[in-house]
């Protein structure tokens, strides 16, 4: 908008709509809105009349639903992100999620009538509540993971070669829509869906004793190749970590740490122990052999 | 109103059910609501309505709204939703209900100047308008809006001439900086 027609643009807006006044102003709203969601100014909180308005409300949602021009409402989704920092969010059904850094979660403003579908690409951790009539899905790109009630953490961030998938409780059945396999998951299972064939396999170098520690802000390494930790300090700091020598990256290392320190005071006390040294180039950090 | 105040709101009716500080967020966002309304559907009555349901939905999705990347950006797109499906809804009820029915009533339409504005400005323009201080906002929309002369103003708002003038010109200033600067 240039400055010179700034005074004839900003005429043009004012045309553009106008402000609320009298019957149509905030006061008189207030009353009507009030009215619909607490009840008048005299609250009546007896529980008699809470169920009575509530399956009022049901049924007569039931009956719109199969009246024909309700069907194309829009639905809006709800966009969650992190940065730095853990989020804890909680879905139309009550479902809570932790949602790790550097993560995305979109919701629907409301779930449909079949399932409840949310998507994913990032790190969450899921408790479900149970519905047996709406199966809950989390979307990560071409992989599916289908709750019925459960307890699981999902790992998709985008620069991993594969998706992976820990169920603590109930039971999941994961999908992928490439190569057409699915897998039922029991409490302690973690599962791998590599990203470019679409296959579906278990994770066999998984330690449950390390896993969910993210939510309490904990790295925690037990044993692990030195790839893997790459790979999850790299999601951490949103900052791509390459192990350069086949050797190094198969280095198992023990660690914990806060989650909070800088990535390279993380990294000086990985390489004293491991005996590597790190550099940094075109916002890539390389670790390499002495 | 800042978006830091909201969120205090917003976190507060997420936190303890408030209906108090959800009538103070109610109180800071029904106006620029009513104006992003009436953008779309050019109808005092329409407007109260459909901003009415926005807020009953809001107040049923509390416990989801603190966590949002943007409250402003989601109202607006709510507002746009909400608007655009009662015009949807009009057309189809005046379609079942007579064979003849008058395009122009039902249907909002935008002269060709606002088509170049574009709802990208006209966002911005709404959401300047509520970073004005209140008096300065008022003058702005009395002179501007309502189209009443200084004497008008100087005697409903109980101040004088000058101050209006002083007002206006802030107003001006200001709407001119907001809405001058690149996001």
């Amino acid at each position: 908008m240039k400055q010179e027609n700034f005074d004839k643009q900003l005429d043009a807006l004012v045309k553009l709509t106008r402000s609320p006044r009298g019957k149509y102003g905030a006061e008189q709203g207030w009353k009507k809105l009030e009215n619909r969601l607490f009840g008048g100014s005299t609250h009546s909180n007896a529980w008699w009349v809470r169920t009575f308005i509530g399956v009022a409300a049901a049924v007569i949602i039931g009956l719109l639903i199969y009246l024909p021009w309700m069907n194309e409402e829009q639905v809006l989704m709800l966009h969650y992100r992190t940065t730095a920092e853990v989020k804890r969010i909680t879905l139309p059904d009550q479902s809570v999620v932790m949602l790790n850094r550097y993560s995305t979660l979109d919701v629907p403003e409301r779930f449909t009538e079949h399932e409840r579908k949310v998507a994913l690409s990032g790190e969450a951790y899921f408790e479900v509540t149970k519905d047996h009539k709406h199966p809950f899905i989390v979307q990560s790109g071409s992989m599916k993971v289908q709750v019925l009630g459960t307890k699981f953490n999902v790992e998709a961030y985008k620069r991993d070669a594969h998706i992976r998938t820990i169920l603590y409780e109930g039971a999941v059945a994961l999908s992928s829509e490439k190569s057409a396999q699915s897998l039922l998951m029991k409490p302690g299972d973690a599962v791998l869906f590599n990203k470019s064939t679409g296959s579906l396999m278990k994770d066999t170098t998984f330690r449950m004793d390390d896993a969910g520690k993210w939510m309490s802000q904990i790295l925690t390494f037990h044993h692990q190749p030195l790839a893997e930790i790459a790979r999850v300090l790299s999601n951490h700091y949103d900052t791509t970590i390459v192990v350069t020598d086949t050797s190094l990256q198969a280095y198992r290392m023990t660690a914990t740490f806060q989650g909070n320190e800088t990535l390279e005071s993380v990294l000086h006390l990985l390489g004293e122990t491991g005996d590597f040294r790190f550099y940094e180039k075109n916002n890539v950090i390389y670790l390499t052999i002495h | 109103m800042t978006e830091q105040e909201v969120r205090r709101y917003l976190r507060q009716i997420k936190e303890e059910d408030s209906e108090r500080a959800f009538r103070k967020f109610y109180e800071m966002t029904y106006d620029r609501l009513f104006r992003i309304a009436w953008y779309f559907l050019r109808n005092d009555e329409a407007s109260q309505e459909v901003v009415l349901d926005v807020f009953v939905k809001l107040w049923e999705n509390r416990a989801a709204l603190p966590e949002l990347d943007s409250i402003e950006d989601y109202c607006f797109i709510a507002v746009k939703n909400a608007a655009l499906n009662y015009v949807a809804k009009q057309r189809r009820e005046a379609a079942l209900h007579s064979e003849e029915w008058d395009e122009e009533s039902v249907v909002p339409h935008h002269s060709a100047e606002e088509e170049v504005i574009g709802e990208e400005i006209f966002a911005k323009y709404v959401k300047a308008l509520d970073r004005l201080p209140s008096r300065c906002r008022e003058v702005f929309l009395k002179i501007r809006e309502e189209q009443k002369s200084y004497a008008e103003v100087a005697e409903e708002m109980g101040i004088s001439v000058k101050t209006v003038d002083a007002q206006l010109q802030a107003a001006l200033q200001k709407l001119r900086r907001m809405l001058l600067e690149e996001k």
